[in-house]
């Protein structure tokens, strides 16, 4: 499974962070700092999978004996159960470098290493449609949107949908429900919510015209 | 009053951002200030944009969510507005850890808008319900049913959402695993792409949690999947799928082999293709045995070595290939070793990624014949930086990593990069680990030249500039230990070591290099006759600096020291003289003033040693200073002192004479070190100390583990009379013992009938209690009600009736493996050492059995994993019975060696009917374990019986 989804540009700062696999906080950061501090030293050219001597991602609710990476860093008494350090562990932390931005992923060994290469893409042309465009800054204010975006994308750290039309045209609809909840002066009207229109041509079935039009009234 | 909305705050921060840190962090404080009162109002909109806020915050900087966080997320969560609801559900996985409890509150909420008539309410709840689920079983448990019914929702959207939901719902509550799994293979036929591909999703994580076994009967859907869908990422993961399946089940190999090679050539897709490659080789296709397996192996090997080979092109591509190839390995090493040159070339590789996966690569592909050749290569890695010293890596490093950022477009010069990848210390640490285990790999069976071994070693401690001292001295002290040939090498090069004060100055801050010291220290005192100059060996051992060192290594220079002393002082005597006289007691003059220094030290163990010492040698240098020049003895027949003459005089005068012509004391010394020669310790070699007869280590201290039978008093008294019955007859179980005893091979045990009924009824009362809202039962206990106590193997040491048969055993399976070795020794004469090491005197060398193994699977499967959905029979029983079947057959399948330990005493039964109120832990370690049975008389005769029926 996705154990996380991080983007952070070239300086560090998170622009998003979302962690499948539940972790302390400080753990979290001082993850995101590490991963940074690892990747903005690889060279351009190099390969997308980041791999290296002292790098070990924690999973919650092992006992067993302490990263000292991460251990320096966060001196919360936490740490010392939550950190694990595995021989067999196969965990990756695969990322794309994008203008200003790092997107990284860190997968475990039940995801195709080029698989989440190309997930990443979608994420980003997801991402650009549904800013037009789109730049760091529209990640720094719209940090929810990005979320909701990703939830799309992933689920609980399983992948959900991989066709960007589906993805887009679900974030479209969650986008106009938004608005119109907004909108609406009474909090109980959700027959505004809209269901995305335009479900994506590719999807197998589409027997059910009608069924699909009841569900889209709510019935 | 003025609001801040979230641009806002983003907007503060960062015009905060360029001035100083302590404006920034006030900032937060005030916004953090502002935030509280808004989560406090009763504004609902106000209070999701506070938790919006605090979530971003939390985002960037370590702050800790504010008090009553996680409450006014499960208010925004409550309300009934969309997108307000969307902001609570969004920050709810930030806001509950695992000890808040505010996820109770959540339940009623959820279910309501999971149940929701309008199509978009729900996927809302189903985005944060995988992290919700995984903090609280009771949730999972709850909303399990729900969840189930929305896999028939007329929304695929929400179908797939719910399904990915599952899986952290069984992983929570895996007894809902059973029912729903109908439901999940019905999804795999789903008319939607999308919630089959989720369903795959989900497949793969369970039968990657709890092994491929349950998830065996899905193959015809998923094959179905594999043969018409066109779905890249839907194909790769039902691929990697069967690399899961096809080990458990052979037979699919035959039938997957088909689409997959017409995948491998048709697909324009390198990740499917890869992925198919990867399947083949980890799913166990590439089997020599099969006709095809060797030309499929040639083909995926290929495919690797050409995304190998391509030079400028896709670094991805190199990455995995050699990730792959490490897994071909095993079963086809010849075909990799084509590619060693490329590989090779990939250890130079600017990218430390590509470096790792080469590296582990190469020491899997270590064999007799390129050991040497591989060793060298990755030591060559090392050696360049010994013109820096040895904390200018970071420096240049970090130099690079600026150089990095301000350009990141600029060509890099590979060859800056190459080395400073190389530098990291990090990597050099990996780098030398690596180096030391293929040398050490298995006993050294790949090694043929132990000089070399030793001299890679030193040169490893010379360059490595990291810390593995430890494990240096650890594989030298082996090495010169086991090998007796090359001890006179070692001693040869170590002396060298020793007087290298430069390497010793290096050792002192405690960076490794001690350990290397250590060695030859140690080395050059056990060996000493191998000393080419052992007065100079002492004056180094004894140097004036020796001071600054740590005091482990003191204590043991000092007792290097003595030995060598010892060693030196015996052989003076055999050829004795007055120049030896004179020589003797001025080396120890020189030795006691090396160890004045240490009388006063602080250390206690050194101090003692300087102590033992010094009175030592007060008594030889008297003794030496009272000793009158051999004139006594041979005054009478040689008058004048001719050295040569002298000494070979007093050998042949020895036997009449009482008094030797040299000072006795000079023997003081050597005894004291050379009594008993050191040989490695054979392997096991501590389990094999027989335990002494009396000594009990699996009865419990104090019975039932100091709690009382609370629980289980209505069965505890059921069962208190069966028991009578097996003791009271206590002829029955002596004769028991004797048949066992007669018919050793004979140990197949038959289950007590009350097997079924007991299972039966701890089910009964474990689901009556289930539901019980005081009744106390901790978390794992699924998995412990269907485990019988009967199957637990329970660990018994040996007795009187191991000791009657064991000599016989023990020596022709000491035999065996001394003869193994003399083979082995035959094919490759030169390394000459000893490999199983020494075990003590009656040892059995067979005391470590399977059992061992099976009784730790057996226990660690929990949660999950202990859900087997193959069998149709209820849950309760089903496990024990299936697991008693298997119990079974394996028990015949035991030599019958190991049955004749299998013996049941009155005393076995004691401690098990003691256990039986508990989880049986067995003392793991490798004893003998013996599976003793609760044996009523019925179950006795039956073994009576047995031997007549076979």
């Amino acid at each position: 499974m996705i154990h996380a989804v991080l983007i952070f540009n070239t300086h560090g700062k998170p622009r998003l962070s979302k962690f499948f696999t539940p972790l302390p906080p400080l753990v979290q950061q001082s993850l995101i700092s590490q991963i940074f501090s690892l990747i903005s030293d690889r060279p351009a050219g190099v390969c997308n999978f980041l791999d290296a001597p002292d790098l070990k991602f924690p999973t919650p609710g092992s006992t067993t004996s302490t990263s000292t990476s991460i251990n320096e860093k966060g001196k919360d008494k936490q740490l010392q159960t939550q950190i694990h350090n595995n021989e067999d562990d196969d965990t990756r932390v695969i990322y794309r470098h994008y203008a200003t931005l790092y997107f990284v992923f860190v997968v475990d060994g039940a995801e195709s290493e080029l698989g989440i290469l190309d997930l990443i893409q979608v994420f980003v042309e997801s991402l650009d449609r549904s800013f037009e465009n789109v730049c760091e800054l529209d990640l720094i204010f719209h940090f929810d949107e990005v979320h909701h975006v990703l939830s799309e994308i992933i689920q609980g750290g399983l992948v959900l949908e991989t066709n960007i039309n589906e993805i887009s045209a679900c974030v479209q609809a969650a986008t106009r429900n938004r608005k119109a909840s907004a909108a609406s002066s009474n909090p109980l009207i959700p027959s505004v919510l809209a269901v995305p229109a335009g479900r994506g041509g590719s999807r197998g079935g589409s027997a059910d015209g009608a069924r699909k039009w009841l569900a889209a009234i709510g019935v | 009053m003025f609001e801040r909305t979230l641009q806002d705050l983003i907007r503060g921060l960062r015009a905060h951002k360029a001035s100083s840190k302590a404006q920034e962090d006030a900032f937060i404080a005030e916004a953090m200030v502002e935030i509280r009162q808004e989560m406090k109002g009763k504004d609902m909109a106000l209070k999701a944009e506070g938790v919006l806020k605090i979530c971003y915050l939390m985002m960037l900087y370590p702050i800790p969510a504010p008090p009553e966080f996680a409450f006014h997320v499960v208010e925004v969560m409550s309300s009934p507005r969309y997108h307000l609801k969307q902001i609570g559900y969004l920050a709810a996985p930030m806001a509950f850890s695992g000890d808040t409890e505010e996820v109770v509150l959540t339940v009623n909420g959820i279910k309501k808008d999971l149940l929701s008539p309008h199509v978009a309410l729900p996927s809302i709840p189903l985005t944060a319900l995988p992290h919700l689920l995984s903090l609280s079983p009771s949730l999972s448990i709850t909303l399990h049913s729900d969840l189930l019914h929305l896999l028939t929702h007329s929304s695929p959207r929400i179908r797939k959402r719910s399904i990915l939901c599952l899986l952290h719902c069984w992983e929570a509550f895996p007894g809902g695993l059973k029912e729903g799994f109908p439901k999940l293979r019905e999804k795999l036929k789903d008319q939607d792409q999308g919630v089959i591909g989720a369903t795959i999703g989900v497949v793969m994580e369970l039968a990657k949690r709890q092994g491929g076994k349950n998830y065996l009967p899905l193959a015809p859907e998923l094959f179905g999947i594999l043969t018409s869908s066109s779905n890249n990422w839907m194909l790769i993961k039902v691929v990697k799928l069967f690399a899961i399946l096809t080990p458990l089940e052979p037979r699919l190999v035959r039938k997957l082999l088909p689409p997959i090679t017409s995948l491998i050539s048709s697909t324009s897709a390198i990740s499917l293709l890869y992925e198919c490659v990867r399947t083949c080789i980890v799913g166990g296709m590439l089997d020599p045995d099969r006709a095809e397996g060797e030309a499929l192996a040639r083909v995926c090997v290929e495919k690797l070595g050409g995304y190998l080979r391509d030079e400028g092109g896709d670094q991805n591509l190199r990455y995995i290939a050699l990730l792959a190839m490490v897994k071909i390995i095993p079963t086809h090493p010849s075909m990799v070793a084509e590619y060693q040159d490329e590989i090779m070339e990939s250890l130079d590789d600017p990218d430390v990624s590509i470096r790792m996966r080469a590296l582990e690569l190469v020491t899997s592909m270590v064999d007799r014949d390129n050991l040497q050749t591989i060793a060298d290569q990755l030591l060559s890695h090392l050696a360049p930086s010994e013109t820096n010293t040895s904390d200018l890596p970071s420096a240049v490093a970090s130099l690079t990593a600026i150089a990095n950022q301000l350009s990141p477009t600029a060509a890099k010069d590979p060859t800056i990069t190459s080395t400073s990848v190389s530098l990291s210390p990090a990597y050099r640490l990996l780098l030398t680990q690596k180096l030391l285990s293929i040398i050490s790999y298995d006993t050294y069976v790949n090694v043929t030249d132990f000089e070399w071994v030793i001299s890679v070693l030193i040169d490893l401690a010379y360059v490595s500039h990291v810390n593995v001292g430890e494990e240096i001295k650890r594989l030298i002290l082996d090495v010169v230990g086991r090998v007796k040939s090359v001890r006179e090498y070692a001693v040869g090069v170590l002396e060298k070591v020793l007087g290298d004060e430069d390497f010793r100055e290096r050792g002192r801050d405690g960076t490794g290099e001690d350990g290397l010291t250590e060695a030859a220290i140690w080395v050059c005192g056990e060996y000493s006759s191998y000393l080419s100059s052992p007065l100079s060996a002492i004056s180094s051992l004894l140097s004036p600096t020796l001071h600054l060192s740590s005091s482990s290594l003191i204590s043991l220079s000092l007792h290097s020291a003595a030995k060598i002393f010892g060693r030196y002082a015996a052989s003076v005597s055999t050829t004795w003289s007055s120049d030896g006289h004179a020589e003797s007691k001025a080396l120890v003059a020189t030795v006691k003033s090396g160890l004045e220094p240490f009388l006063s030290t602080g250390n206690i163990e050194v101090q003692e040693r300087a102590f033992e010492f010094t009175q030592l040698l007060n008594f030889v240098q008297a003794d030496l200073t009272n000793h009158i020049p051999p004139k006594k003895n041979i005054s009478t027949s040689v008058p004048d002192d001719i050295p040569e003459m002298d000494s070979g005089f007093a050998e042949s005068s020895k036997p009449n004479n009482d008094n030797p012509p040299y000072p006795k004391s000079l023997f003081l010394f050597e005894p004291l070190f050379s009594s008993y020669e050191l040989n490695a310790v054979a392997y096991k070699a501590q389990d094999a100390v027989r335990i002494p007869d009396g000594l009990e280590l699996d009865r419990d201290i104090v019975p039932g583990g100091g709690f009382g039978e609370l629980s289980e008093d209505d069965e505890s008294e059921e069962e208190k009379p069966t028991i009578d019955l097996g003791e009271g007859g206590g002829e029955g179980m002596e004769e028991l013992r004797r048949v066992l005893r007669e018919q050793e091979k004979k140990g197949k045990r038959r289950e007590g009938e009350t097997k079924e009924e007991r299972a039966k009824r701890r089910a009964a009362r474990k689901a009556k209690h289930k539901d019980d809202p005081y009744y106390l039962y901790d978390k794992n206990d699924k998995d412990e009600n269907e485990e019988d106590i009967d199957e637990i193997p329970i660990v018994r040491l040996d007795d009187s009736e191991l000791a009657i048969q064991e000599p016989s055993t023990s020596k022709t399976k000491f035999k065996s493996k001394s003869t193994k070795i003399k083979t082995k020794k035959a094919k490759v004469p030169p390394p000459e050492f000893d490999r199983t090491g020494e075990l003590p005197e009656g040892s059995t060398a067979s005391s470590v059995r399977q059992s061992t193994k099976k009784g730790e699977l057996e226990k660690t499967s929990s949660g999950l994993s202990a859900i087997d959905l193959t069998s149709s029979t209820p849950s309760s029983n089903r496990g024990s019975s299936a697991r008693f079947e298997e119990y079974k057959v394996d028990d015949d399948d035991l030599p019958p060696r190991s049955n004749a330990i299998e013996n049941i005493t009155s005393n076995g039964i004691h401690t098990n009917r003691q256990n039986d109120d508990l989880p049986v832990t067995s003392i793991t370690g490798e004893i003998e374990v013996v599976k003793v049975k609760r044996k009523k008389k019925a179950d006795s005769k039956k073994k009576k019986e047995k031997p007549i029926e076979s």
